[in-house]
């Protein structure tokens, strides 16, 4: 059975690139374009893995995760972040809210599917 | 300096009025970005289906020739060593070379014997002759008992001989007739399944001939693509640095409210503040228009090469996929056949081999009641021996008398019956290795023939099954291409939209600075710090320190520039 994998971002066109990467490579994809809606999937699912951006409107990444890991199922599913932002100050909120992962946008496939392969396999 | 002096409600006029139509070009950057991301993105993916159909087709085929090449069953199935015609009825062959030798053999033994008999019949005459010869006489009554014994044990003898070859005779017709033509047949259907698995070797060859050169395409359509969705990231990128433009933007105008005093004159600092943010905007633009130019014009190109390996594909496709996969559709079409046909004809060689084993086992119990008469040709002996004392002791009474010896001619007979008794004891010894064959041996050895004929059922169904792989429903030889040709770069909106938008965007932000008419040249670090906390990115970060000159600004990025980090 093919994993799931949450992913979250308010850009449409990184949605798309994001879902054809990974439904190329088998993955069961499910997307939200916010952190709001995207807590909305999280109920009655089994997801194996959710990867967020980290500036979106209404709900950004970072609360995003911290109401996550308030979730008993979710305490332990990895989260990567897939963002533009690269500051030191950023990664460490967001470690601190319980992410696993920082990745930096335009993320090459390659690294992208390694990553994922690293946290679920 | 500047050398007019501006109320603030005349520049913020100004300034609203060229923000206005500034946004309005913003919008249309962002609009041109969105179209060239569908464009692009949308002839990526008809590329990239049509190159991922025929690699895949091209994968399916070298995947299932490799998986019935490199499998064991595939090598055991061509071995000659186990599956030649000739060899898997071996012990079949053998046994009939011996069930021959034992027809000799017995059919000699009935010789013996059908000349024993003629003997045992002349003496028997003789005797009765003598019936009245008063030295005869008295021992008439155990002469006659003695020949009854003996024609008696070597009736018995003379049926189980018959018996034996009649059986043996039997054996070698039904394995003559049915069994080997069955067989022959059998081995005929093993070789034609093992010329179509030949013509799998020949496909192999040739996928090995092409695996190479369909290696290098799929890991050049690997970095391409790679490249392409790379790239394809721009759309979002570029509407954040553009949104981080505009949000500069208002922050003048908001600036400009705020500090809206009525008929007050607008200061040095202020304009040069105005100043400064539009020039870092322009240069964010500029940047934003080299990097958006960079990543189109490196999407095309990856389109073109995807476009490329497609012909290369598309050629090796119809020069080798689509001939192998015909050919193997045709193999394997013809393996189901054979491998229907070996099942029957195991059906009807297991019925035959089954009578056979009826046949062994009649052999088997003849042999062994044959044997078990050994006694009996012992008795005989015993019996001659016996019949030749008495004989001789009327011999002796005659020739004492210096008569006429009327038993000389049973004397000289009962010598011959003695010697073909003895000829046949001597040939019974001579052949007694070739009688106590087992039965159970050559039907173990049939049984083991049959299981490796199993195997070979079994081996084969397993490649078939490998073959039916190929043909489940998805794969298809004649596949549908999506078509590409109507893809042009003129399509794209960048060379007519973005780069003159992005122009035109500079020279309004330039009319503002001329209007407010700005002299001087340096740019003010401090005058800019605020604007930082709208990046998200080290692009514009980059950009923002290009401007002001501010070399600290790297120590506060992170030391990390690795694009994935774990925590």
């Amino acid at each position: 059975m093919s994993k799931k994998i949450l992913f979250v971002d308010d850009s449409e066109s990184i949605r798309e690139i994001v879902s054809f990467t990974l439904q190329n490579e088998g993955y069961d994809v499910l997307i939200s374009d916010n952190g709001k809606n995207a807590l909305n999937h999280l109920d009655g699912q089994s997801i194996n893995l959710i990867i967020t951006d980290l500036h979106m409107p209404e709900m950004n990444g970072i609360e995003l995760i911290r109401e996550i890991r308030k979730m008993p199922d979710y305490q332990r599913t990895p989260i990567l972040f897939l963002t533009t932002e690269s500051q030191t100050e950023k990664k460490m909120e967001a470690k601190d809210a319980g992410a696993t992962g920082w990745i930096v946008k335009p993320f090459v496939p390659a690294k992208l599917l390694a990553a994922i392969n690293k946290v679920i396999r | 300096m500047t050398n007019k002096s501006y109320s603030i409600k005349e520049v913020l006029k100004k300034a609203i009025l060229i923000f206005d139509e500034v946004r309005s070009k913003i919008d249309s950057l962002i609009d041109c970005s969105v179209k060239d991301f569908e464009i692009l993105n949308s002839n990526f993916k008809k590329y990239y289906l049509n190159l991922q159909k025929l690699s895949e087709a091209s994968n399916k085929i070298i995947d299932v020739i490799n998986k019935i090449h490199e499998n064991d069953n595939f090598n055991s199935l061509l071995s000659k060593d186990k599956y030649q015609k000739e060899k898997i009825f071996d012990s079949l062959s053998s046994h009939l070379e011996k069930l021959k030798e034992l027809s000799q053999t017995f059919n000699f033994f009935q010789l013996i014997l059908s000349n024993a008999k003629q003997d045992l019949s002349t003496i028997k005459l003789l005797v009765t002759n003598l019936h009245f010869d008063p030295i005869i006489s008295t021992d008439y009554k155990s002469i006659n008992n003695l020949i009854d014994s003996i024609s008696k044990s070597h009736k018995e003898q003379e049926t189980a001989n018959k018996a034996i070859c009649l059986i043996i005779n039997k054996s070698i017709k039904f394995i003559e007739e049915g069994l080997f033509s069955n067989s022959e047949l059998f081995g005929e259907q093993i070789e034609k399944i093992q010329q179509s698995l030949f013509h799998i070797e020949d496909i192999s060859i040739s996928v090995k001939k092409h695996k190479k050169h369909i290696d290098e395409i799929e890991k050049k359509k690997v970095s391409s693509t790679s490249e392409i969705i790379t790239n394809l990231q721009f759309q979002d990128i570029l509407r954040q640095q553009i949104e981080h433009v505009q949000e500069a933007h208002q922050d003048i105008t908001r600036n400009l409210k705020d500090s809206h005093r009525e008929g007050e004159i607008i200061s040095d600092d202020e304009l040069y503040k105005i100043r400064d943010i539009n020039t870092l905007q322009s240069a964010q633009l500029i940047h934003a228009n080299r990097e958006y130019q960079k990543a189109v014009e490196t999407i095309l190109h990856k389109i073109n090469d995807l476009d490329s390996f497609f012909n290369q594909y598309n050629t090796i496709w119809n020069q080798f996929g689509k001939p192998e996969s015909i050919k193997l559709q045709m193999i394997k079409s013809n393996l189901v056949e054979q491998s229907s046909n070996l099942s029957s004809r195991k059906f009807s060689l297991n019925h035959l081999y089954n009578n056979f084993y009826k046949l062994v086992d009649a052999v088997d119990t003849d042999l062994t009641k044959y044997i078990a008469y050994k006694s009996k040709k012992d008795d005989i002996l015993i019996n001659i021996k016996d019949l030749r004392k008495i004989i001789g002791n009327i011999e002796s009474a005659h020739l004492k008398d210096n008569k006429y010896n009327p038993v000389a001619q049973i004397t000289e007979e009962l010598d011959k019956l003695n010697e073909w008794y003895n000829k046949l004891e001597n040939e019974y010894s001579n052949s007694i290795h070739k009688i106590n064959i087992s039965g159970n041996l050559i039907k173990d050895k049939i049984k083991l023939d049959i299981k490796l004929i199993d195997k070979f059922s079994e081996d084969l169904a397993i490649l078939t099954e490998y073959m039916e792989e190929l043909f489940k429903p998805g794969f298809n030889t004649n596949m549908h291409l999506e078509p590409t040709s109507d893809f042009s770069v003129d399509q794209v909106a960048y060379y007519k939209t973005f780069e003159k938008e992005v122009q035109e965007i500079i020279h309004f932000l330039d009319q503002l600075l001329e209007n407010i008419n700005i002299n001087q040249k340096d740019v003010e670090k401090d005058r800019l710090e605020h604007l930082k906390k709208l990046y998200t990115m080290e692009s514009e970060r980059e950009v923002h320190k290009l401007i002001t000159g501010d070399d600290n600004e790297s120590k506060k990025m992170d030391d990390n520039d690795d694009e994935v980090e774990f925590f």
